[in-house]
């Protein structure tokens, strides 16, 4: 059976789940009951001067009759004070020491009260310290946060003031709320991290009360941006950890975080450049016992492949992202249409004919019976069909390789001998 | 719309060019497609010019894979 | 096999279509995945039906495999076989909000799943020297010798019949039960190490002081017998069957053209007279009536096997009791005379009493005769073991499942009495496991 177990920068932990730093790490108590549901470590909430939160605090993005496709909070870092907080981790470490315990730590800009937090937590036994560099809510109205997380000097500033202090392997998580990532994974590592976190929330409002024309979530009447997290981020995320994999500038381990709720996101952000996952939103949907089938399955993933670690999927992908003017122009594929699977919905029709290339055509069978079929010669392949099919197996993306490969980088070097 | 159709036109109007000993001597590309110039360069000494206005993604990228594929000489004259 | 043996046999497949792929993922991506779920507490051998679901929708069907047969180690016959209306399904919480999961179903699919790919879900325990005696090899047998093999004891099942499987292998239609899925489950336990020695009789064969002294435990599950005599006139003809045996040679293969063009009347009203009344309408016969002496309502079939019957084509005659068989001159059923019943009181069963009507019989014209009118325990076999029992139930110890004789426990329809629980494939298996689990709690200071 394959070994789970991972080594993060230093920390190790049995198996590649973590639970991410927000309201399911905010206790001993739940940190407790996680660990014994097989979470491997666990980021404890944000700690920092204890903030007061209002009510209410979240919101949810219901899409299609399932609910939770994306995830909105308001809530801020830790409301306790931070002996509470040290005395529960202490007990919390001693009762699990085979679990990894990182605190999140969030403060002033300052040297001064990052030396200060840094020894104060490592005394109680953490296994290492995340820097909170990305809420974007609330704290970065005071200069915390995200307001901080988006300026690469003070990303890399404060990453050397924690490294300073630090005994343990620092964590920088960074914020999606910038153009670019790699600037401030590029600052975070400049500052000496020994590793990063992506990614925070994303700036979001959810929605807004058709009938009393208040936002989502709204407090007495008002409202105000929160975090998006939950599945609908997991391709933002999954891109911004991929674009830093592939930096060479950035040697240092990824944590990847967003929208992870099961085995096959895990093995995805790991496939392309995370040496282990975070999970938040997913748990406090369905609970902590998420994660016995994130274990399981991601054990019969690796049996399956005949892999022995979990570690040997770290960044087998990233070769395989590359920027846009390196891929094949002459790679061809071609959507085709089975007609023992199709189930006459017509919709690759009508988005091929509307907002494609009009290559998906009507045509009568001997028996009379309508069906479709493609004109493959003019079809450019960009697989709308098939992802508007609602029937398995119904249209089928054929790849029609080429015997020579060329890239737009390619071409345009050929053509500039030609004045082109 | 069949584009196809377009592609194998502008193609046809290539190949004949190409079969009739022309060579591309220059092409420059800018919003309204692809201009490539053609010269004569038989052994008759003729050295009739002709210039194709290419529209069709297709065409375009199959100039760029004739130059890759060496199908025509390479360097301008 | 000629043109007509085979279309015998296609008309045996399973009448219920495997869920299609896609329906599979939409409905395993409705379940809500509860917590501390109903389905669980109302599936007799509580399987953690949200888990297995959540399974198939992260594509990890063997986990999904694993999480079923921990918990039931027939579970791809009770996917098929379970009332499930009555148990997980109806304790769906989405009954009330739109439509219960249909978890029998999406059990069946990652069974399927697990009989196609035959992953390996458990391992023999250590060998720990314990040996365990089980008769029987039908649900409760094999449920507690797959439990005894995992925790490490040496198991070897008797079994009269020429295949093990009991009722799943014999005795339930293979349109609803196709005998392979219960000889795959067979070979699952095979695969832990438990020896089951088929065409042998306890009692014939093995003589029962052997089993008593050879082994640490001895657990009985022998079932139910044969449909026992209906005590009237005529039950001699040629043309009266027994639905028991009935479908244990279809399910055999033997298919003949004997019920053809046939006007058939099942006695009885219960699954099995449904069980033997569709049979008979697939094997041909034109006209099939179930008969029985009290109402609708007190009929012990399950809904969802009454509906199928009706579909099938079925005719229900109620309130009627068969007095006589009538036959020709050459011993052939010709009719069955029945008398009217009215309804009285109830009786010690909660069902109320059926009284007959007096001077008013009416005769069913009939070529066949089924009787279905519950099921003979081997009494004779249990008085030879020495164990207490009422009427052939065998009485046990309702935690420790042990019998009158502390060596010996008894599980499954052996310990199925009148009016507590029900005969179900599924509590069955629940009960080998419990058995399989006291054992272990017995004999656990002796390892």
């Amino acid at each position: 059976m394959a070994d789970l177990h991972i080594d993060f920068a230093g920390i190790k932990s049995k198996n590649p789940f973590w639970l991410a730093s927000g309201p399911p790490t905010n206790t001993g108590y739940q940190v407790q009951r996680a660990f014994d549901a097989g979470w491997g470590g666990a980021v404890w909430k944000t700690l920092g001067d204890p903030v007061i939160n209002v009510t209410s605090r979240f919101s949810g993005l219901n899409y299609g009759g399932q609910r939770v496709a994306g995830f909105n909070n308001i809530e801020l870092i830790t409301d306790r004070p931070l002996e509470v907080n040290l005395r529960e981790i202490r007990e919390t470490k001693r009762a699990y020491p085979d679990h990894a315990i990182i605190a999140s730590l969030m403060v002033e800009p300052k040297q001064e009260k990052w030396h200060e937090i840094v020894k104060r937590v490592e005394d109680v036994g953490v296994d290492g310290l995340e820097l909170n560099f990305g809420c974007p809510h609330g704290m970065a109205e005071r200069r915390m946060g995200s307001a901080s997380g988006q300026v690469p000097d003070l990303v890399e500033k404060q990453t050397y003031w924690t490294k300073e202090a630090a005994e343990t392997p620092v964590i920088v998580k960074l914020t999606p709320n910038i153009t670019d990532i790699t600037a401030t994974a590029d600052a975070a590592v400049q500052g000496g991290a020994d590793a990063i976190s992506m990614i925070n929330t994303i700036n979001s409002l959810m929605g807004v009360d058709l009938d009393t024309w208040n936002t989502f979530p709204n407090i007495a009447g008002k409202g105000t941006h929160g975090g998006y997290s939950g599945p609908a981020v997991k391709p933002i995320a999954l891109s911004m950890v991929a674009e830093c994999a592939t930096q060479p500038d950035i040697q240092v381990p990824i944590s990847g975080i967003g929208g992870i709720e099961n085995w096959q996101d895990a093995v995805e952000f790991m496939l392309m450049g995370a040496s282990n996952v975070q999970v938040c939103t997913a748990a406090m949907h369905h609970g902590f016992r998420i994660v016995e089938d994130m274990i399981d399955g991601l054990t019969n993933y690796l049996d399956e492949k005949g892999l022995n670690s979990a570690m040997d999927l770290v960044g087998q992908s990233v070769s395989k992202y590359k920027k846009w003017g390196d891929l094949d122009l002459n790679h061809k594929r071609v959507a085709r249409i089975n007609q023992d699977y199709c189930i006459h919905c017509n919709k690759c029709h009508i988005s091929c004919e509307d907002a494609a290339h009009q290559c998906i055509e009507f045509y009568t069978e001997s028996d009379g019976t309508r069906a479709l079929k493609v004109r493959e010669e003019d079809c450019v392949g960009c697989n709308l069909c098939s992802i508007v099919c609602p029937a398995d197996g119904a249209i089928e993306m054929i790849e029609q390789p080429s015997d020579v490969s060329m890239t737009w980088n390619e071409r345009q070097r050929l053509i500039s001998v030609f004045g082109g | 719309m069949h584009e196809h159709q377009f592609y194998l036109e502008e193609k046809q109007k290539i190949d004949t060019l190409l079969g009739n000993e022309f060579r591309i001597v220059a092409i420059n590309e800018n919003l309204s497609g692809m201009f490539v110039a053609f010269k004569q360069m038989g052994d008759q000494g003729n050295t009739a010019h002709a210039t194709l206005h290419l529209l069709i993604p297709e065409t375009r990228k199959y100039v760029t894979n004739l130059l890759l594929a060496e199908k025509v000489d390479q360097s301008p004259t | 096999m000629d043109s007509a043996a085979t279309h015998a046999w296609k008309i045996f497949d399973e009448v219920k279509p495997d869920m299609k792929p896609k329906e599979v993922m939409e409905e395993a991506n409705r379940c809500l995945f509860c917590y501390d779920a109903p389905c669980m507490k109302a599936c007799p051998t509580h399987i953690d039906v949200p888990l297995f679901i959540k399974k198939i929708t992260t594509g990890n069907m063997k986990g999904s495999a694993r999480i079923i047969m921990e918990a039931n180690p027939v579970a791809a016959t009770c996917a098929r076989v379970c009332p499930t209306e009555e148990l997980c399904e109806g304790a769906c919480v989405l009954n009330d909000a739109s439509l219960p999961i249909m978890i029998g179903d999406l059990q069946r699919h990652t069974m399927n799943w697990a009989m196609k790919n035959n992953p390996q879900l458990f391992e023999a325990g250590e060998q720990n020297g314990k040996r365990v005696a089980v008769i029987g090899a039908g649900p409760a047998g094999l449920s507690s010798a797959r439990e005894l093999a995992r925790y490490g004891y040496q198991v070897t099942v008797f079994e009269k019949q020429a295949e093990a499987g009991g009722l799943d292998t014999y005795g339930i239609v293979p349109f609803r039960l196709p005998k392979h899925v219960a000889l795959w489950e067979v070979e699952q336990i095979k695969k832990l190490g438990v020896s089951i020695q088929t065409n042998t009789e306890v009692g014939k064969d093995v003589s029962i002081q052997a089993v008593l002294d050879g082994f640490d435990a001895v657990i009985l599950a022998i079932g139910m017998a044969h449909v026992p005599p209906l005590g009237i006139p005529g039950e001699e003809l040629d043309g009266v069957f027994d639905a028991i045996q009935l479908i244990e040679r279809v399910k055999s293969g033997h298919v003949t053209d004997r019920f053809s063009g046939k006007k058939a009347v099942v006695i009885g009203a219960g699954n099995t007279a449904i069980d033997a009344a569709t049979c008979l309408k697939r094997l041909g016969a034109a006209r099939v009536q179930i008969v029985y002496r009290r109402s609708e309502k007190e009929m012990t079939a399950y809904p969802f096997e009454y509906r199928f019957a009706k579909e099938e084509g079925i005719e229900f005659r109620w309130q009627t009791q068969p007095k006589r068989i009538e036959g020709d001159e050459n011993g052939n059923v010709t009719s069955v005379v029945c008398a009217p019943i009215m309804l009285g009181e109830k009786d010690a069963s909660g069902r109320r009493r059926p009284i007959e009507i007096d001077n008013a019989p009416f005769a069913i014209n009939a070529d066949i005769v089924v009787k279905a009118i519950g099921q003979m325990r081997d009494i004779p076999l249990i008085e030879a073991f020495d164990l207490a029992h009422d009427h052939g139930v065998v009485a046990v110890d309702p935690l420790t499942y042990q019998t009158s004789n502390p060596k010996v426990y008894a599980a499954g329809d052996v310990i199925f009495g009148n009016g507590k629980g029900e005969a179900m494939v599924v509590a069955a298996a629940e009960q080998g496991k419990k058995t399989a689990q006291a054992i272990h709690e017995q004999l656990l200071s002796k390892i």
